[in-house]
C-alpha cells in the first residue's frame, strides 16, 4: 500500500521499494528522490501535484494523506472586474490555475487575486513582502470575504481558511503549514526566484498557484519563478492600460551636461573601472557582477576599481545640472503633488535640505513616514523625496508629477515608480521627468527604463 | 530562521579543511594589535562631539598605523557599544521636520519658510537647519568613552568575536569545574535554554540551545548567550564547544574555547535576583505568610541531569514542600522533555513558571499541569492555587484570578 504524506516542507511516499530493488518499478516521477534515512521516496512539496497525479494510477492501492482539511467556503462575493482583469483571470484558469499575472502598479492585481480566490473557494495563503501590504491585503480581501482572515506576521499568528502572511512569516512557518492550503497567492512575485526565501514556495504543497507582479523580465530568476509558480499567463504593460484604465502620462527625459570638472572626474573614474572590468570579462565572460565584486575585493587594483565605480555613481547621482533642473521643476510644479526619486539616501537628504521637501527613507521611522504620507494625501506637504522606500510596499497617495533624479535597479524599479502616478482620475495626465547625466552610464539606464515601460519618450537636452 | 551577519564570523575564524564539521578557532586580538588599537582610541577621542559621518570619512582615509580590516571592524563595533552616539540639539529632529516641511508647502520662498518655522519653534534658523536630521545615524555625534586601555579593547574585541560566532550556534556544551552553580545561575538569569548534568557545584556540564536552533528572539537570545562567556573566567577550568552554522547552512564549524583563552572576564555575579524573582518573593510572602520561601535550594537530580530550582516553598506547620523554577526562554519541545524527565524521576512537586513572551517557537504548548504562565511577573496567587488551594480560596476575590493552571486529571 502506497501512502503519500506531508513532512516538514516535503512530501513522502512510503510503501515503494528502493530504486534498484528486485521488483517491477513503475516510472517514478523525477521529483521523487530516494531518501535512505527513512527508506522512502521524498519530493519537495511544490511538486505535490505531479506526484499525486502519478499516484492516481495505483487506484485503491494508494492513499493520499495530504490536504485532509481542504474544504470549500461560500463566504465569498464576486468582485467586479475590468475587462483586462477578466482576461487575466481567465488566462490563469486556462493555464491550469498555476501561473503568473503581470499587471502594472495600480491596475488592480489584488482584485484579480480576490476574484481567483472567490472562483476557487478553497483555503488560500496569500504571501506579501511587507507588513504594510499584509494589512492592505487583509482589508482588500475583507471587502469580498465575510469569514475571518488569518494573519502570519507583524506579531500575529492566526491561521484561518484565508490567511495572509509576510514572506518572512511564510518562510518560517511553511515547514509546518505547507499542507494547510489549497492555493497560494504570491504578491510582488519578482522578489522570489533565486533567493533563500524561495524555500517558502518550495515547501508549500498548494496545487493552485498565482503569482502577481508588475515586472517580469526575461531572466534566470524568472525561469526559477516559473518553476515554482507556473508560467507567465498574462502580461500587460503600463502603455497597454494607460489612458483608459490607468492615468495617461508623458515622459520627458532631460539629458543634462556635467560641468567640465565633473565630466573629467567621471571619465577618469569610469576609465579606471572599465579597464579592470574588461580584463575580468575577458577571463570570465559568463561571470556575474557579484563574481566581479568578489574578485575585485581581493586585489588592490580591484579595490581601486570598485572605489572608482562608487565615485562615478556618487558623482552622477546629483551633479550641478540636476540641482538646477530640479529647482526649476519643483518651482514649475508648485501646485502639483510631486514625488522625487533618487538613487541613494544621501541625495534624498541633500534635496530635502535644499528644497525643503520631506524625505521618506528607511532611516525615517515608520510612524513619521505614515504621518508624512497622510500629510501629503491631505495636501499639507507638496512633495516627497525618496530613494527606494516609495518604490513599492507603501500605500502612496496619488501624485501628478514624478522627477527621477536617479535610480539603481533600472527597468523594474522604474515601472514600480511610474505606477505610483497612474491612479486614474478624471482629466488626469501624469508627468514624469527623468534627469539623465549625458555622456555617462545614465544614458544606458534611461534606455533600459524606457524599454521596461515599452515606450518612447521625448528627450530634451 | 533569522540570519545574522556572516562575514565577521567566517573571516575572523580559521576553518581548516573542508569536511562537513570543522574546528573553528577565533583569530584573537593579540599583542601585535595593541599599537593600532591605541591609535584608534586616540583618533576616536579627537572626534568626540563630531558627527558620525565625519568619523566614517576619517576612517575611510585609514589610521596612521596599519590595521587588519576585519579586526578593525570588530574593534569599531566594540567602541560603538561602549559609547552610544547622541542626537544633538534641543528640539527633536522629527518635530523640526514636521514644522519646516509643512511650512515650506505653504510658502514659495525658502527663506521665508525657514524663518517662519524657526520662529514658531522658538529656535535660531541655523540651529534648526543644523539639527534637521540630527536623529539619523550618520548625523548623530560621537560621545566620549570612559578610560579604556588598548589591551582592554583587545580583550573586549575577543569577546565580540566569540559572541559573533556563538550567535550562529546550533548548540553549545560547556564543561565547567568550580563555581558551576554560579554559572547555572547566570544562565538562568539570562533565560537560556539550558540542561545541566554532573555534580551540583564542583563539576557540571551545561547543554545550551544555540540561537540558530530557535524560531524567535534569535538576536536577543544570542546576546544573552554571549553574556555567559565572560562568566566562564570565574570557573577554575572550563571547556566550551559550540556547533556553529556558516555559509547559509552549508558548513558546520565547531568552536572551541577553553581556560586560558584571552576572554574579557566578567565582574562578580550580582547578589540580587532578577526583578521577576524579587517581585515573586515579595508578593508570595505577603499572601502566604505561613509559607517560607527558600532561595536557591539544592539541585535536584533528574535522571542523568540536574535541575536547579529557584525557590523552595516550605509550609512552616506541616513541612509540605514545593519547588519552583522560573524558566527563561523556552520552546515547547524543551519544556516537554523537562516535563517528561520530571515524571520519569517521579518528581511531582516542581512548578514551572513560564514567560509567555519568551517562547522561541511557533508551536503551542499543550502541557498545563503544574505550569504557571506569566507575562512580566509571576502572579503569586497562581502559585498559591497549586501549593495551597485552601489558602488560595480564602484570598480576597476583588482581584480576578488569572491563568491558574493545574489540570484536574
Amino acid at each position: 500500500m502506497l501512502h503519500l504524506a506531508f513532512d516538514a516542507g516535503t512530501v513522502i511516499l512510503r510503501g515503494l521499494a528502493a530504486p534498484g530493488a528486485n521488483c517491477a518499478l513503475p516510472n517514478v516521477p523525477v521529483a521523487l528522490v530516494w531518501d535512505p534515512r527513512i527508506a522512502s521516496y521524498r519530493a519537495p512539496a511544490y511538486r505535490y501535484c505531479e506526484v499525486a497525479r502519478w499516484l492516481k494510477r495505483f487506484g485503491p492501492d494508494a492513499a493520499n494523506g495530504i490536504f485532509p482539511k481542504r474544504s470549500r467556503t461560500d463566504q465569498w462575493s464576486e468582485p467586479e472586474l475590468r475587462p483586462y482583469q477578466h482576461a487575466a483571470l481567465l488566462s490563469w484558469q486556462l493555464a491550469g490555475r498555476a501561473g503568473i499575472v503581470v499587471l502594472p502598479t495600480g491596475a488592480g492585481k489584488t482584485r484579480v487575486a480576490c476574484a481567483a480566490m472567490a472562483a476557487i473557494r478553497c483555503s488560500v495563503l496569500c504571501v506579501v513582502p511587507t507588513r504594510v501590504l499584509l494589512h492592505q491585503w487583509r482589508e482588500e480581501i475583507a471587502r469580498y470575504y465575510k469569514g475571518p482572515i488569518g494573519c502570519i506576521g507583524d506579531g500575529q499568528r492566526r491561521i484561518e481558511h484565508i490567511t495572509v502572511a509576510t514572506t518572512e512569516g511564510a518562510y518560517r512557518n511553511m515547514a509546518k503549514l505547507g499542507d494547510h492550503f489549497g492555493m497560494i497567492v504570491v504578491d510582488e512575485a519578482h522578489h522570489f526566484g533565486g533567493g533563500i526565501r524561495d524555500e517558502a514556495l518550495e515547501m508549500c504543497a498548494a496545487p493552485l498557484r498565482l503569482g502577481l507582479t508588475a515586472t517580469a523580465s526575461e531572466s534566470v530568476a524568472l525561469a526559477q519563478l516559473c518553476d515554482l509558480l507556473g508560467p507567465v499567463v498574462c502580461k500587460l504593460s503600463v502603455h497597454d492600460l494607460a489612458g483608459e484604465w490607468l492615468a495617461d502620462f508623458d515622459t520627458v527625459v532631460l539629458e543634462l551636461q556635467l560641468t567640465a570638472s565633473e565630466q573629467s572626474q567621471y571619465d577618469r573614474a569610469h576609465e579606471r573601472f572599465s579597464a579592470v572590468l574588461q580584463s575580468f570579462n575577458r577571463i570570465s565572460p559568463r561571470a556575474s557582477w557579484n563574481d566581479f565584486v568578489t574578485m575585485a575585493a581581493r586585489s588592490e587594483e580591484g579595490k581601486a576599481a570598485l572605489a572608482a565605480f562608487r565615485f562615478s555613481r556618487r558623482l552622477t547621482s546629483y551633479p550641478e545640472a540636476k540641482k538646477i533642473a530640479l529647482a526649476e521643476l519643483l518651482a514649475r510644479h508648485r501646485a502639483s503633488r510631486v514625488l522625487v526619486f533618487t538613487s541613494d539616501n544621501a541625495t534624498a537628504y541633500a534635496i530635502a535640505r535644499e528644497h525643503l521637501v520631506m524625505p521618506i527613507t528607511c532611516e525615517i521611522d515608520r510612524a513619521e513616514r505614515e504621518d508624512a504620507l497622510a500629510a501629503f494625501r491631505a495636501g499639507d506637504l507638496r512633495a516627497l523625496v525618496s530613494s527606494r522606500v516609495l518604490n513599492e510596499g507603501l500605500d502612496v497617495p496619488d501624485a501628478d508629477v514624478a522627477v527621477i533624479v536617479g535610480g539603481v535597479s533600472g527597468g523594474r524599479e522604474h515601472v514600480q515608480r511610474v505606477g505610483r502616478l497612474l491612479r486614474p482620475a478624471p482629466g488626469k495626465r501624469a508627468l514624469i521627468y527623468e534627469l539623465v547625466a549625458a555622456r555617462t552610464h545614465e544614458v544606458r539606464k534611461a534606455d533600459q527604463r524606457r524599454r521596461a515601460l515599452g515606450s518612447t519618450a521625448s528627450t530634451t537636452s | 530562521m533569522k540570519c545574522v551577519e556572516t562575514r565577521l564570523g567566517v573571516s575572523l575564524a580559521r576553518m581548516p579543511g573542508e569536511r562537513s564539521t570543522v574546528t573553528v578557532r577565533p583569530k584573537y586580538f593579540i599583542d601585535s594589535d595593541v599599537p593600532w588599537l591605541s591609535a584608534l582610541l586616540e583618533e576616536r577621542e579627537r572626534f568626540v562631539g563630531r558627527k558620525r559621518r565625519e568619523w566614517k570619512a576619517r576612517l575611510d582615509d585609514g589610521l596612521p598605523v596599519d590595521a587588519p580590516r576585519q579586526k578593525l571592524l570588530v574593534a569599531l563595533r566594540v567602541l560603538d557599544r561602549l559609547a552610544r552616539d547622541a542626537a544633538h540639539g534641543g528640539t527633536p529632529a522629527r518635530a523640526l521636520r514636521a514644522a519646516l516641511f509643512r511650512e515650506a508647502a505653504r510658502s514659495a520662498d525658502r527663506s521665508a519658510a525657514i524663518e517662519s518655522a524657526a520662529s514658531k519653534l522658538g529656535i535660531e534658523q541655523h540651529v534648526m537647519m543644523e539639527c534637521l536630521f540630527s536623529d539619523l545615524p550618520d548625523e548623530r555625534v560621537l560621545t566620549a568613552i570612559s578610560a579604556t586601555a588598548p589591551e582592554q579593547l583587545a580583550l573586549l574585541g575577543n569577546s565580540e568575536l566569540v559572541a559573533k560566532l556563538l550567535a550562529r550556534a546550533l548548540r553549545v556544551r560547556i564543561w565547567a569545574n568550580g563555581h558551576v552553580r554560579a554559572l547555572v545561575r547566570q544562565a538562568k538569569l539570562m533565560g537560556l535554554l539550558c540542561n545541566v548534568s554532573g555534580a551540583a557545584n564542583e563539576e557540571g556540564v551545561l547543554d545550551i540551545s544555540g540561537p540558530f536552533s530557535l524560531f524567535r528572539h534569535t538576536r536577543i537570545y544570542a546576546r544573552a548567550l554571549a553574556a555567559l562567556v565572560p562568566r566562564l573566567a570565574w570557573c577554575h577550568r572550563f571547556r566550551l564547544e559550540a556547533d556553529c552554522v556558516f555559509s547559509a547552512g552549508d558548513k558546520v564549524g565547531r568552536l572551541h574555547l577553553q581556560s586560558g583563552d584571552p576572554i574579557f572576564p566578567a565582574g562578580p555575579l550580582p547578589s540580587c535576583d532578577s526583578q521577576v524573582e524579587q517581585r515573586f518573593i515579595k508578593g508570595f510572602s505577603a499572601i502566604a505568610p505561613e509559607w517560607d520561601v527558600v532561595r536557591e535550594p539544592i539541585a535536584v537530580a533528574v535522571g542523568d541531569g540536574l535541575i536547579f530550582p529557584d525557590f523552595e516553598l516550605r509550609h512552616r506547620a506541616t513541612g509540605e514542600c514545593w519547588l519552583l523554577e522560573i524558566v527563561g526562554y523556552w520552546t515547547p519541545e524543551y519544556l516537554r522533555k523537562k516535563y517528561a524527565a520530571l515524571r520519569t524521576a517521579d518528581i511531582k512537586n516542581l512548578i514551572l513558571c513560564i514567560d509567555e513572551g519568551r517562547c522561541c517557537d511557533e508551536m503551542a504548548l499543550e502541557i498545563t499541569d503544574l505550569v504557571v504562565r506569566y507575562r512580566r511577573q509571576v502572579d503569586p496567587r497562581d502559585v498559591l492555587a497549586i501549593v495551597d488551594p485552601r489558602a488560595h480560596a480564602l484570598l480576597p476575590t476583588a482581584v480576578p484570578k488569572r491563568r491558574c493552571a493545574r489540570s484536574k486529571g
